[in-house]
Parts: structure tokens; sequence; C-alpha cells
């Protein structure tokens, strides 16, 4: 059915040898965990080296707001959702994309009994967002800045 | 001041049919006069210019345009350096025609600042006059974008509706300060209420808004909410007070959230909330998200963060609102909680290890209170390769509980040590796909989770902050299905799902995403926080989830969790978005879910449409399905719109169940009077959460 | 300068005659009048003194100039077409296509009259024409000097006029 492993798929890894990510939030974090396992990219620490892919995290923005309510009027789940921008530049300085967007959410039943463990359940999520949204920056990056030079 | 030039030396040029006087010291022209200096322009009839002071005397039917005011009037008298003076019977169009009017005299009171007296301001074009605010004394200050207005009214399609003694107003777009749109609503708990928001824009960085609110069946409240923002802190601060006539006792909220950096490492954060009486969002809230709130934190967080560490302190209890009907349980407070974690990696990021620390003094008025102290040291070593991950983990999670009654006898000591080993593991598919011309690649992503922790009788040990979890994608590839630390299930399990995703080519951005998995139990869990959480066969639910931006604008998701062993659903959950335009949405949800007690079943309809030019409707019904509910419907919401380009008027009608078992019922009356108006505190912001994708349309937009 | 009165007064002219018994005397060509600071240029300029020593005088040119030295050291500079110059009432009267300017000041008109005395100047535009007077006015600092007293470009009896 045409599918083959993705070693031979379009996008594979990353689309630089080098590459430096900026942010302190989450998402930053897991970029920097999962970026040097990729085969073919390397990690730079150091924010000064010249010649480098860049991302950039600008801002990582979680919410919790009530999703539904049950008929005595208490909250039964809320939807915690994070929003992340991010941009990225390719070595030679050039923009590969800028303020780019990405939205997650995820909703879970609401116990208003043990608010803390309510508190944690969203914390946990986010951290599950966090990691999906690395994935997917790591492929928009990736598919535009492939696309981008056929593109031209 | 006009570039180059200081404002004294720029030349006055006049030009008339005839102009006599003393070179270079007056000038008195007549016929069809035109003086100029620098962009200041002034046409009349006759008018005499004394160069010393800069005196210009001109009349009958005078006009005078600066940087787009203009102003039109029988005489005027003004000193062009000082730029004051006075024009009589003035007809005035300021701001590139964002507020015009008319007066009997216009003074002038330097730069841009004009006072006028017996004046009417509308922000209306000149051929439409729906609304003037008339005013003894008006002050426009176009440097502070501030009007100010005493013994003022505002005369609304010819009639006379609200008289103020005093009110300021926003001259601009800009973030404003000023009276937003008075809010009228009818409501059956507090009768009428009428809030007259004021809003202070005091420094760049700080505003204040003041909400007076009247309600004819309780009485004056006060309310005042406080914004800063600052370098190194901001935060919000609102208050409200009220001596309740019908409840006959004070009622009151206080709400504060601060967040510091009190170095570029540490940082401060505090939630502060707390209100008088279990009912008092029952009564003021404006929507059932608010009217559900049942725990309030008063929660301050101290967090460091080190080069690959971080440690925070988090003081956090609550005040929780009772519900009669359906009680609540009082929640245990951390008093502080102080947490460790760190996450070196070695061999160039190939071994990443991850250890985390706790340390809770949980406090309660009648359960165990106890210190809880935790470390989970823990190291996975990834095998990534394009096309596949292996991940194997191991940790060691160490428990140790100091218990003692609430009167601090002691009550012995808990530990708990157990090793937690996990091998994740996975394979990436792609293939490319053509369809109607554009180019996507599909995935296709098996992937398998075993997880075993041994089994350890944790039924001694307390429950501080643990609850049983929603079984959900993220929840089926995580260690616990409990929340918090005080119950650590037992495992013996293998997860496996497929997921396809379809991106697209070019921009790589997640068109859909379709999932299966299910989880498989080689020795069934014994460890519970009460023993219906246990799985009563060796299979969990099947999980299947589908979803993405179907079409342009069009977003649809469903998923399922299905109990195979005795055919029932466990959770069903069905969306679709569509959001054709601005203004123009439509959202259906369908929940099914038995993870609540009690379960819940619910229809939630939203939308947002134009009727017709300059009207919208707007919809919100959530409808619960389960027949021996009570209320079945829970929140419900419909109104209609006005946009008129320099005034907006919103009719809504709201009702939604409360938590003392009853509903609040309200009917809005919202007038936005052009750029005098900034939103009004409701019903707009009860739409905004009610209808996701909501936007406002009766912005200030002048057309 | 006010001075400029005492000054003696020259005309050059390509050609000059004299009528003893109008006591007037015709100037054409290049006309050139000086008298200390002030020069006037003009095509043809006509000068006629009464009974009792009064100087009335008219001139046109293309365009007639004149240029002078006011007490406070500011220079006035004007011309027009056709200019009558009556200097019993100090009148200094300018037609057509008339500007004067003093210092930075100017004054655009289709008639400008400018009394010497007290250097009040009234223009006017004639209906009949689309012209406008056109006053400019740079506010300086606050000017020290008062009002000086302006010279009159008077004529004197004493002409040395060269014949043609």
């Amino acid at each position: 059915c045409g599918f083959h492993l993705r070693g031979q798929g379009p996008n594979s890894g990353f689309a630089f040898p080098e590459a430096y990510v900026d942010g302190n939030g989450g998402v930053a974090q897991q970029l920097r965990l999962y970026l040097p396992l990729l085969p073919n990219v390397k990690l730079v620490k150091d924010a000064t080296t010249k010649g480098v892919a860049k991302i950039s995290i600008a801002g990582e923005a979680t919410n919790s707001t009530v999703l539904t309510i049950n008929s005595s009027g208490q909250a039964t789940e809320y939807l915690t959702s994070l929003v992340v921008t991010f941009s990225a530049w390719r070595p030679d300085g050039t923009a590969i994309m800028e303020g780019q967007q990405v939205t997650l959410s995820r909703s879970y039943s609401y116990d208003p009994n043990n608010p803390i463990a309510m508190t944690g359940e969203s914390n946990r999520l986010v951290k599950d967002m966090q990691q999906d949204a690395s994935q997917l920056i790591l492929r928009r990056i990736n598919a535009v800045a492939t696309h981008g030079q056929d593109a031209h | 001041a006009e570039s180059g030039q200081t404002q004294e030396d720029v030349p006055v040029s006049i030009e008339a049919d005839h102009i006599e006087g003393q070179q270079p010291d007056n000038a008195k022209a007549t016929g069809d006069v035109q003086i100029t200096k620098g962009d200041e322009y002034y046409y009349a009839d006759w008018a005499t210019y004394n160069q010393t002071d800069q005196h210009l005397k001109a009349g009958d039917n005078v006009r005078m345009e600066h940087q787009g005011d203009v102003m039109k009037g029988h005489e005027l008298d003004y000193f062009m350096d000082r730029k004051e003076g006075t024009m009589s019977d003035p007809d005035y169009q300021i701001a590139q025609g964002l507020g015009r009017g008319n007066a009997v005299t216009l003074l002038f009171e330097g730069d841009k600042i004009y006072h006028l007296q017996k004046s009417r301001f509308t922000t209306c074009p000149v051929d439409n006059d729906s609304w003037y605010i008339h005013a003894n004394n008006m002050w426009l200050d176009y440097n502070t974008n501030k009007g100010e207005a005493t013994n003022a009214w505002i005369e609304f399609k010819d009639t006379p509706i609200l008289y103020m003694p005093y009110i300021n107003f926003p001259l601009s777009d800009a973030r404003q300060s000023g009276f937003l749109a008075p809010a009228l609503a009818l409501n059956n708990r507090n009768g009428l209420d009428l809030t007259i928001p004021y809003y202070w824009n005091i420094a760049p960085n700080m505003d204040a808004t003041f909400y007076p609110r009247y309600f004819s069946r309780r009485g004056m409240m006060v309310g005042a909410e406080f914004r800063y923002l600052e370098p190194t802190y901001s935060g919000i601060l609102r208050t409200d007070g009220l001596q309740d006539k019908e409840a006959d006792m004070s009622r009151y909220d206080i709400f504060w959230k601060h967040s510091q950096a009190l170095t570029d490492r540490l940082h401060l954060s505090l939630d502060i909330e707390k209100v008088s009486d279990d009912n008092f969002f029952n009564d003021f809230g404006d929507r059932a998200a608010v009217a559900s709130q049942t725990n309030l934190p008063r929660q301050g967080v101290l967090s460091y963060n080190g080069d690959g560490w971080n440690t925070s302190v988090d003081w956090l209890h609550y005040q929780t609102l009772q519900s009669t009907v359906n009680p609540i349980a009082i929640p245990y407070a951390l008093s502080p909680q102080i947490d460790f974690n760190t996450a070196p990696t070695f061999l160039d990021g190939k071994i990443q290890t991850n250890v985390q620390a706790e340390f809770t003094n949980f406090t309660h008025p009648s359960e165990t209170n106890g210190y809880r102290t935790w470390v989970y040291p823990s190291v996975s070593v990834p095998f990534l390769t394009s096309y596949s991950f292996i991940t194997p983990k191991i940790g060691v999670h160490a428990t140790n509980y100091q218990l003692s009654a609430p009167d601090g006898t002691s009550e012995g000591s808990e530990n708990r040590v157990l090793p937690i080993m996990s091998l994740d593991s996975g394979l990436v598919f792609e293939r490319d796909l053509d369809i109607q011309g554009d180019s996507f690649t599909q995935t296709l992503e098996p992937r398998a989770y075993y997880l075993y922790i041994p089994y350890k009788d944790q039924s001694n040990l307390p429950n501080f902050d643990s609850a049983l979890t929603d079984f959900s994608y993220s929840q089926m590839f995580s260690e616990n299905r409990y929340t918090g630390n005080d119950r650590i299930n037992d495992a013996n399990q293998i997860t496996v799902a497929l997921t396809s995703r379809i991106f697209e080519s070019e921009t790589g951005i997640e068109r859909l995403n379709a999932t299966i998995g299910q989880r498989f139990y080689f020795q069934s869990p014994r460890v519970s926080l009460d023993t219906s959480d246990l799985p009563n066969s060796s299979k969990s639910d099947l999980l299947v989830s589908l979803g993405g931006e179907v079409i342009r604008k069009l977003n649809a998701q469903y998923e399922i969790q299905y109990n195979l062993q005795d055919h029932t659903t466990t959770y069903n959950s069905f969306n679709l978005s569509w959001r054709p335009d601005v203004a123009k949405v439509l959202n259906l949800r369908y929940i099914y879910s038995t993870y609540t007690a009690p379960y819940i079943k619910q229809i939630d309809l939203s939308g947002q449409w134009p009727i017709s030019s300059g009207w919208y409707g707007i919809g919100h019904v959530n409808y619960s399905l389960i027949k021996s509910d009570p209320n079945r419907f829970l929140d419900t919401l419909a109104g209609v719109q006005y946009n008129a380009g320099c005034w907006g008027l919103q009719l809504a009608a709201q009702r939604y169940v409360t938590t003392d078992g009853g509903t609040s019922n309200t009917y809005y009356v919202l007038l936005q009077l052009g750029a005098l108006g900034g939103l009004g505190t409701n019903p707009t912001s009860a739409l905004r959460t009610a209808i996701p994708g909501y936007s406002d349309i009766s912005g200030s937009s002048n057309k | 300068a006010t001075a400029d009165r005492e000054k003696p007064l020259k005309v050059e002219a390509d050609s000059a005659t004299y009528d003893q018994k109008a006591n007037t005397g015709v100037y054409t060509g290049n006309v050139i009048v000086t008298q200390g600071s002030m020069t006037l240029r003009s095509d043809k300029l006509t000068v006629h003194q009464d009974a009792d020593g009064m100087q009335y005088s008219q001139g046109d040119g293309r365009p007639v100039k004149f240029r002078q030295q006011a007490d406070d050291g500011e220079w006035v500079d004007a011309e027009s077409l056709h200019y009558d110059y009556n200097q019993k009432t100090g009148l200094l009267v300018l037609t057509n296509k008339a500007w004067v300017r003093k210092g930075q000041n100017e004054v655009f008109g289709d008639v400008i009259t400018y009394n010497l005395n007290n250097d009040q100047y009234s223009a006017t535009s004639n209906k009949t024409g689309a012209g406008r007077v056109n006053v400019t006015i740079v506010p300086k600092k606050p000017a020290a000097s008062g009002p000086a007293a302006k010279p009159a470009p008077a004529v004197a009896s004493d002409t040395t006029s060269e014949k043609q």
C-alpha cells in the first residue's frame, strides 16, 4: 500500500545538521531532549554559535477552563490548552517561519473533591501536549525547510 | 513642533483681498482671508493678527483646521503660540472625524486640549445623529486621549437615557480610559442589575476599572479591578463589596493574581481568591463557568530555575464553596509542598536521567495529616532512528509518610519503595498522498508500551492527592493510572496503538489524525483507590479517536472508549466546529462520560451568525440528555447584536444552573457608544466562553 | 534710515528733460535714483516739485525696484510695475504686481500703499483680477527697537542731472 519506513520518507530527522533551541519552557526542553537523539543532527548549546539553524520557542501559554457542568451546576470536565508560538531560521539567518502557532488541548473529567489531584492531572496533560507540540513543530520546520528550498 | 523649526519661528502667511497693517507687527485682512501657520489653517471673512503675542482675531464664520481637527464658529480669539483662546458658537470635528459636535463656546486650553461649554459630542459620522453626550462642561484632551464631562447626559435616538454628574470617556481606540458602556440586566436573583463600568487609564503600564453595580433587590455593589505591568512584576487585583439588603449580610470577593521575577532565576507567583459566602458566584457570577467554581485557591509559589534543575515551594489552601445539593469534601492544604527536579543527560544526550523529589506537609481539619516525602530517580536510554524508536526506562519510586491525626498525635509512618520499568517502542511508516492536487504525507505509527511495576499493598496509605484518571491516549502511555503519588498502580501490561496522521507536505501542518489502541493486562491490577477502579478483564477498553481539519475551516473530532467485555461505552465525544468567517461560528459537541460521578450525557450547541446588515444572532444551548436530570437545560443563551458602526447594541437572555440547585436567569441589554464603549462587563464575556471562536463585532469600528 | 533725507540725491538716466514752467523733470531709460541707503531703479521717472518744495514723483519699470535700510537696520525692498510717491503725505503707492519685503516679512498685492512716516502699509487686490494680497510675517524674537521713523526718498531740489 505504498508505505515505507520513514528512513526513506521525504522528511526524516531534521533538515539541518546543527540546531540551537532557544526558550526556557517545557516545549523547548522537549526539543533539546529530542534533537540529540536524531541520527543526523547535533544540538548546539551555545547561543552565539553562527551558521547554525535556530528554533525559538517564543511563548508557551497554558490555560485551564471549565468545559462541561452537570445538572447541579458543578464543573464536570475541564479543558487544558497549550498555545505555543515559535519561529525558526536557517543557518544563514534567513527565516524559515516566524510567529507560527501550534494549539493543542486535552479535556479531563474534574472531581471537585480532590482539586490537588486535578491540578496534577492538568500538569501531566500539559507535559504530554508539550511533547506532542515539539514533534509537530519539528515536522513543520522540516516540511517548510525542505519544501521551501524545492519551491524556490 | 514642526521639524527643524521651533514653534516660535514658523512663518505666518496671510492671504486676503485686502490687507493693511504695520510690518511685521500687525496686519488686518478682509475679504476671504486665509491664514497659514505650519500645519494650522484659518479661514475667515476678516482677521487681525498681532505678531508680538501671535494674537489672532477672526470673525464672521471662521474655520480653523489643524492635523485633522476642524473647528467652525462665529468668532475666534486665539493666541497661536500658547494655543489658547476662545471660539464662539463652534461646530467641531476632531481627530480625523473620530469625534464631532457643537457648543456655545469652545475654549482652547493648550495644544489639542479643548474645553467646550454647553456642548454635545458624538463619534458618529456627520450624517448620523444616533447618539450624543450633552454636557455643561466638556474637556477633550487629545494628548491623553481622554474626554471628561460634568453634568452630562446621554441622548440616544433623540431620547435622553442616562444622566451622570461626571463621566470621562476615551477619545480613541487606543487602550482607553473612560466610560465602558452601561450594562443593564434583569436577573431572577438580583432584580434589576445596572453596571456602569468606569475605566481609568492611569499610566501606560497601569489601569483600573471601577464597577459601581446597582441591584434593585440587593443594593449597590462597588467593584474595582486594578491591573499593573512593570518590567519585573505584573498582576491584577479585583475586589467587590456589597451590603446585601436581601440576604442581610455583607458580601465581598477578593481576587489577586501577581507574578514577579525576584531575580532572573527566582520567581514568585501569588493567586489569592476569597469570597464571603458559598453562593457569591451563584448570585453575582456572569456565566456557568464562574458559577461552577467550587475550590478557590489561596496559593503562593516561589520557584527557582537552576542550570538544568529547578525547585519550587508551594503554599496552597482552598476555600471550598459548599454546595447544598452536591456536598464537596474539604480538600487538603499544602503547607507547604517543596518539589525538586533535574534531568541531566549523559553521553551527548543519549542517556537521559530524571530525578524528581517532593516533600509535602498535607494538613486537613478532620482527615489524617502527614508529611509525605518521595523521590523518583529514573534513567532512560532512547534508541532513535528516523523510522523507529525504542526507549527502555527504569526508575525507583520511594515514598515515606509521617502521619498524624488532625490534633497532632502521631499515627506512625509508612514506606513504599517500588521499581518502575517500561519499554516504549514504535515504528513510523510514511507514504505520499495526492488529494485533489494537494500533496500530503500520511504516516502509519504502530506503538507498543510495556510497563512493569510490582504490586505492593497500599490500602493502608492515606490519599492526599491521588485520583483515577480517565483512560485516554495520553494516559494509555503513562506509568500510573492515578494522578498524584499516593497510589502507584501495580502493572504488568502492554499497551498497543496504531496512529495514522495526514500532514500537508508543504507546511507540515497536521490535517487528520486517527488512532486505535488498547491495553492488555498480563496480571490484573490490584492497587486501587476504590475497588470499582479495577478493570474487570484482561483487556482495557478499546480506544478509537479520529479527527482534524476535515475541510478548510471545518474541524471535527470523534473519540470513543468501548468496553469489549461488557459491550458498553465508557466515554464518547464528538466535536464539530465550523468557522467559515469572522463572526460566523457554529459549534456542536456531544459528550457521554462515565468518568464523572454521576455520568454525563450532553449536547452543546453554540453559534454566532450574521442575520442581516449589521445584525448578528448569537446562541448557546447546553442540554443534558439524561432524562432523570432535574435541570435538562444546563446553560442556554440567546441574543442578537447590532453594530451600527458608531454604536452597538446587544440583547441577550441567559439561563444556567447554579450549585445551589437553582438557576440564574438573566436578560441583558448592553449599549455601546462608538469609541466611547469598550466591551461591556457582560454579556460579552459570557459569550466568549459560551461560544468558542466568538468574535466581538460590536467593537468601536467606525464605518 | 531717517538720516538718508539729509543725504544728497543723485539721479542717473539715459535721458532727461526738464519743464521749467511746470517745475517737472522727466527721466527715461535706466533711471537710478540714489540718496543715502535708498536706491530706486525704474525705466521712466517723472518728478514734480510744488510751491513749498514738496516733491511728487511717479515711475514705471519692469519692475520698479526700491531698496532702503530702515532705522532698525533691516532692509526694505519693494517692487511694482508702477509707483507714485507723495512726500507731503509720505505715501508711497505701488501698483500692479506690487511687493514689499522688510527683513523676512513680505507683502504681495495688486496695490500696496506704504506710509513711510509710520511704516503703515495697506495692500488690496483689484477686484477685477484674480489677484490676491499675501502677507508673510516671520515672528522674530520680540523686537527690541520700537517703530523707527522712516526716511523719505525725497528727491532733493539740487538735482544734478546730466543732460543728454
